[in-house]
């Protein structure tokens, strides 16, 4: 109005909130999906989905973004026919509503990029006419009558919102037994009482409304009857609202040819019940009902709007960065503190000072270890994030492919550093077309191979120690390994000689080369292999590993390794070629002390055994031509740190070792960010800058086909 | 009392234009092989002693290594490899200046820091064709000043070359 737009920051702002929306809406109309397929539908969720649409339009309207304010409000309507019942869900409204959030996602990018959209308008005009025309689609005409044999009083009917009495509806028209649950709740911590008492409800039915009730006690009481539809016998809800003092009645049903008595409630089933209570209040509630419904709707409204004010903080990821600097380097001067410490304990006129220095040093340390477990978790966010737009992908893709696919998600609530979750969901999504594109056959070749129709992919994600494994599971054909093999040595990456000597492990890691996984090789091997070479790129770069495990005819599985978190690690300090340098402890598995007897060398490569395997070993001055001049030749003892992820594995040559520290790990800056082998730099105390060694790369590169491809 | 014209967004804006005319370019300037050169004095974050480097390996040679400045870790250039200069040993006077070239930090090690020198942008030169050809891709120009009544010239360098470089992922 004033002509002047929202702050960038704002705007910023904003879009982030929009995205999160759009992605809870997502994921309900995911839930819905599922739910498509059962036949029944959770109300709750269609009602989640309605206040996300709800809550982008108040959104999107305060920051002038008039197509997803439009959009909103049309899909608003159609979702307001759904919880009604007005409009029945069918495949083809989900998928209008599905369109629906790639368009949100789509203004929520071009609004980010600053773009006007012209094109995006007409998307948006052309769908709110597809939505009104389903939205405007009416149901027939409700059942004569409506409820069902339950004698309901019209006082209770008369206070019922549209959507509540269609619950009522649904809940009869399912052969729900209704209850009347009666129950007093203190003025100060109604909402608290109300809230348990729902939550005991939730499992064995549907809470469909609640009214107060006329039988005040005293002022200090609120009494309210709850309407509970439920599948389940009286005994089982009373056993539901057990030690809260609530009384449940079944609510009366008309017997044909018999007048009801209100002092006759069916509640007589149950010996520890008290009747007589229970059934009679409905008369009286109609009195205060009317005047109690006005507030109660206004508050509904109100939980709309308020809903999007959450309890959260949005916070630019580069802020949390920047504290976990500041922590890290606390814990340099908290380092420095402790030296000095130490001289101060030499002396022995200081003793008292030292232990006094001592105990608050200790309690800093403390405070200093919880605020960097702080400030990780909150770094921490749910895998669910990327599954969900996997999900959208999988639908969307398994449909052009015209394979039917069903996908499985377990431990999405597995919690990973918000950069690497951000990070995955790229390769996740190549992996997922891949399985598609060229694991899962088409139905027709699946029915004659005795399998089911529908392809199933799995994605199993858990957390294992400092390590979160994520495993994508596909029934379908497998990698045909010979084809894979003739492909590499037709490209020249392998000798023939080579081949034979390959495990099957080996040879299915192939599909990861660079070479192997253009386009049409990939679909002449009908492996999968289009772009796998840059998921496996994108997944060590999070210093992560990923392996695969292949059987013809039965399905692929992919592991994927990766750290919980990138920002601060603890770090074995060694030194190897008179320079220092840290390895993540999370991929050191052992440590250990040799001699230059127990190396042996095999084909010009040096090994060791340990406990009767072949253990391949690296030296960083070999790897990195790092120059020993300066040194009498290599020390006769040395140590071996074992370091690996998933299978690979391999040992490192040190000369010392230096015990452990807590690091953050330092980007190089962009000139040497693609050092290979080297994943940072952390300060040490006495303003040392010691390298990160990047495990994953070196145990790659040590192990790679042909011998170690150095840097030039 | 007596009545003062209002500045208005106009008066302010010439104000500003001509301060630009005359505004001189500052330039720090340090030796480096015997040269003298100089940058944009507003590149430059500060000026440390020199400290422990240490090297990256698979870098080219004129990286020496990185160093941590408040809290940030650095690559540090030797402007004397990179410009394909003698090498001697560093003295006492030699420095890294850290400066902040499109959103990241670099140190550059220079043989000493000489100081701060101005002239407006009609007092910069094009490089003459005569200098080392090695080093003409990294010069942005040649600027001329009196210092006690004697005129003298710095060689300026520019960023954009200098810290141009890629160290790609083979």
């Amino acid at each position: 109005m004033s002509g002047e737009g929202p702050t960038e920051k704002a705007l910023q702002e904003f879009l982030s909130e929009a995205q999160e929306i759009v992605e809870q809406f997502n994921r309900d109309l995911l839930a819905l999906d599922e739910q498509r397929a059962v036949g029944t539908f959770d109300p709750e969720v269609i009602n989640d989905a309605f206040r996300a649409v709800h809550s982008l339009k108040g959104l999107s309207g305060l920051f002038g973004v008039t197509r997803m304010t439009n959009l909103s409000h049309n899909l608003e309507n159609l979702l307001d026919s759904l919880r009604l019942g007005r409009v029945e869900l069918q495949p083809a409204t989900l998928d209008l509503l599905f369109e629906a959030v790639s368009l949100f996602n789509r203004i929520v990018g071009e609004t980010a990029a600053g773009a006007s959209g012209e094109d995006g308008a007409n998307l948006v005009e052309d769908l709110i006419a597809r939505l009104d025309r389903v939205a405007l689609r009416k149901e027939a005409t409700p059942e004569t009558s409506p409820w069902g044999g339950w004698e309901l009083d019209d006082s209770l009917l008369s206070v019922l919102t549209e959507y509540e009495e269609h619950r009522l509806r649904e809940n009869i028209k399912n052969g729900r037994s209704l209850y009347r649950i009666h129950a007093a709740f203190d003025l100060m911590t109604i909402d608290k009482g109300l809230d348990e008492l729902k939550g005991r409800l939730k499992p064995i039915g549907e809470v469909i409304t609640y009214l107060p009730s006329a039988e005040a006690a005293n002022d200090q009481q609120i009494e309210l009857d709850v309407i509970l539809g439920a599948q389940v016998e009286l005994r089982s809800v009373q056993e539901a609202v057990v030690g809260t003092g609530a009384i449940v009645a079944l609510l009366p049903r008309q017997k044909t040819g018999q007048l009801r008595g209100p002092a006759a409630p069916a509640t007589a089933s149950g010996a520890d019940v008290k009747p007589g209570t229970a059934a009679t209040p409905a008369t009286g509630a109609a009195a205060s009902g009317d005047k109690a419904a006005a507030p109660k709707r206004e508050r509904e409204e109100e939980e709309l709007t308020l809903k999007s004010v959450a309890q959260t903080v949005r916070v630019d990821i580069r802020k949390l960065d920047n504290l976990m600097n500041i922590v890290g380097e606390l814990g340099i001067a908290r380092a420095g503190l402790m030296q000095i410490l130490d001289r101060i304990k030499a002396d022995r006129a200081q003793q008292k000072l030292a232990r006094e220095l001592h105990i608050e040093l200790r309690s800093l340390s403390r405070k200093l270890d919880e605020l960097q477990a702080g400030i990780l978790e909150v770094r921490m966010v749910p895998l669910g994030q990327v599954f969900d737009k996997l999900s959208r992908v999988v639908r969307k893709i398994s449909r052009d492919a015209g394979k039917e696919i069903r996908l499985t998600v377990t431990g999405a609530d597995t919690e990973l550093d918000k950069l690497i979750v951000e990070e995955l969901s790229d390769p996740l999504m190549h992996v997922m077309r891949n399985c598609i594109d060229h694991g899962i056959e088409k139905p027709e070749v699946r029915k004659t191979a005795g399998k089911p129709e529908a392809g199933t992919i799995s994605i199993r994600a858990e957390q294992r120690g400092n390590h979160v494994v994520i495993q994508i599971e596909d029934d379908g054909q497998g990698v045909d390994e010979a084809k894979l093999v003739q492909k590499a040595v037709e490209r020249g990456i392998l000798n023939a000689h080579d081949a034979r000597d390959l495990s099957r492990r080996d040879v299915q890691n192939l599909m990861f080369l660079p070479g192997l996984s253009t386009k049409d090789v990939a679909d002449e091997m009908s492996g999968r292999g289009v772009g796998m070479d840059v998921v496996k790129t994108n997944i060590a770069r999070l210093s992560g590993i990923i392996d695969v495990e292949s059987e013809p005819g039965q399905g692929t599985r992919l592991t994927l390794t990766l750290p919980i978190t990138l920002a601060i690690i603890q770090a074995l300090i060694i030194r190897a070629a008179g320079r220092t340098f840290a390895v993540p402890l999370n991929s050191v598995l052992e440590s250990l002390r040799v001699t230059q007897a127990d190396v042996r060398t095999i084909e010009r490569r040096e090994v060791m055994s340990l406990r009767g395997q072949t253990l391949p070993l690296a030296r960083l001055e070999k790897l990195f031509r790092l120059d020993r001049a300066d040194l009498e030749g290599v020390p006769n003892k040395q140590f071996v740190v074992v370091v690996g992820l998933a299978q690979h594995r391999i040992g490192l040559l040190v000369d010392e070792l230096h015990g452990q520290e807590d690091i953050v790990i330092k980007s190089l800056g962009r000139a040497l960010s693609e050092v290979p082998g080297i994943a940072g730099a952390t300060e040490l105390g006495g303003k040392k800058t010691v390298l990160v060694l990047d495990v994953a790369q070196i145990v790659e590169e040590a192990v790679g086909m042909g011998g170690g491809q150095e840097a030039a | 009392m007596k009545e003062l014209p209002f500045a208005t967004e106009e008066t302010y804006l010439r104000r500003q234009d001509d301060r630009r005319k005359h505004e001189r370019r500052g330039v720090l300037s340090f030796a480096v092989g015997g040269e003298v050169y100089g940058v944009d004095i507003l590149s430059i974050r500060e000026i440390i002693k020199l400290r422990e480097i240490t090297e990256v390996p698979r870098a080219p040679r004129f990286l020496l290594g990185v160093v941590t400045v408040r809290g940030l870790v650095l690559p540090v250039v030797d402007v004397r490899l990179r410009l394909r200069l003698d090498v001697k040993p560093l003295g006492r006077a030699a420095r890294i200046l850290v400066v902040l070239h499109k959103g990241e930090r670099y140190g550059l090690l220079v043989d000493e820091v000489r100081g701060v020198v101005r002239f407006a942008d009609a007092q910069i030169e094009p490089p003459p064709p005569s200098l080392a050809p090695s080093e003409a891709p990294f010069l942005a120009g040649i600027g001329r000043y009196p210092e006690d009544g004697e005129e003298r010239m710095v060689i300026l360098l520019s960023l954009d070359a200098l810290l141009g470089f890629d160290v790609v992922r083979t």
